[in-house]
């Protein structure tokens, strides 16, 4: 049977009554994105492992219960930010330091230009920007403008509401535009 | 560049970006989620010389490989129902069919493969068809046979 090229719905159908090759289509569409996410969200390597496994299997265990209400990609995000925030307050709990500084605590010389090439140091750049916002504005922002998400897509991932996700875009753009203003 | 295309360039950069890590978990994270447990009843089954338990999620799957097999259709629902000393009752498929397949043939095909499986599956010498109901429901047609 084609995977490759069947819709989403009718792999998640397919997986749901047990075929593991659907289920495999499914990750290998979704997956880079998934683990993407997941990485610029708890920011070490390990996590995001554990983060990623946990959302795939979660999924598997699910999908017979999945009804469609929202894409499979809006269902997948949704589990996968459950697990990152569960792993986040995981790392509270053992007392490591969050991954975000406030922003009037950022220095703006801290990215700099001179130790940077194109391409890779540019995401570099990113990623040190991002990690800077707090963990909702980080998220609203990969996945509106990384992952394409709507705005009441974003709200159905985060448990809130469009407006709220509005705002936070608005914010965390704000901040990067200067931090990016500042690599350059 | 000021700093708000650099950041559209840093964003379309990531966008398209595929992280190492991922190609190193992708196969890991195939076999484990497809490890985990889906919970469902046990439906009883019979060997040789003693009682066999399939969970009910193992007899879905085994139907919907063997559907597969069939043209012009794809299984959209499979469930079991079972009585309660566990043994199975009915089996219902909800199908989607190829726009323009004889539907009544179809669901006779259909009625016989899922009935084979189950047959196999349980360890029962043969298709079950007059002992356990095989329900067969047209859910829905398409003309994309992608959608099957």
């Amino acid at each position: 049977m084609d995977e490759q090229g069947a819709p989403d719905e009718v792999l998640a159908r397919r997986a749901a009554l047990g075929d593991r090759g659907a289920f495999a289509a499914v990750v290998d569409r979704h997956g880079p994105a998934v683990y993407r996410y997941a990485r610029r969200m708890l920011d070490d390597p390990r996590d995001t492992e554990d983060c990623v496994q946990e959302a795939f299997a979660a999924a598997w265990t699910s999908l017979p219960h999945f009804e469609g209400r929202s894409s499979l990609r809006t269902w997948l995000f949704a589990i996968t930010a459950h697990k990152v925030r569960s792993l986040q307050r995981r790392r509270s709990r053992t007392a490591l330091p969050l991954p975000f500084a406030p922003d009037d605590e950022v220095d703006l010389r801290a990215v700099d230009p001179e130790s940077s090439a194109e391409g890779t140091d540019l995401l570099e750049a990113l990623h040190r920007a991002l990690r800077e916002l707090p963990s909702g504005q980080r998220s609203t922002w990969l996945l509106r403008e990384v992952e394409g998400l709507t705005y009441d897509q974003i709200a159905e991932v985060s448990g809130t509401t469009a407006s709220t996700v509005r705002g936070q875009l608005h914010r965390a753009r704000a901040h990067l535009i200067r931090r990016m203003e500042a690599w350059r | 560049m000021n700093g708000e295309q650099i950041l559209d360039q840093a964003t379309r950069t990531l966008r398209e970006h595929t992280d190492a890590g991922w190609v190193a978990l992708r196969d890991d994270v195939v076999a484990a989620a497809v490890r985990a447990f889906r919970a469902s009843a046990p439906v009883r089954g019979r060997l040789p010389d003693g009682e066999l338990w399939v969970a009910s999620a193992v007899l879905v799957a085994h139907v919907r490989t063997a559907l597969s097999s069939i043209d012009h259709a794809g299984a959209l629902r499979i469930t079991c129902t079972t009585t309660p000393d566990d043994q199975l009752d009915r089996v219902t498929v909800e199908i989607v069919a190829l726009y323009g397949t004889p539907l009544v043939p179809l669901a006779g095909r259909v009625r016989a493969v899922a009935a084979q499986a189950v047959a196999e599956s349980l360890g029962l010498t043969t298709p079950p068809v007059d002992r356990v109901v095989v329900d067969v429901s047209v859910g829905d047609v398409t003309a994309d046979p992608r959608r099957l």
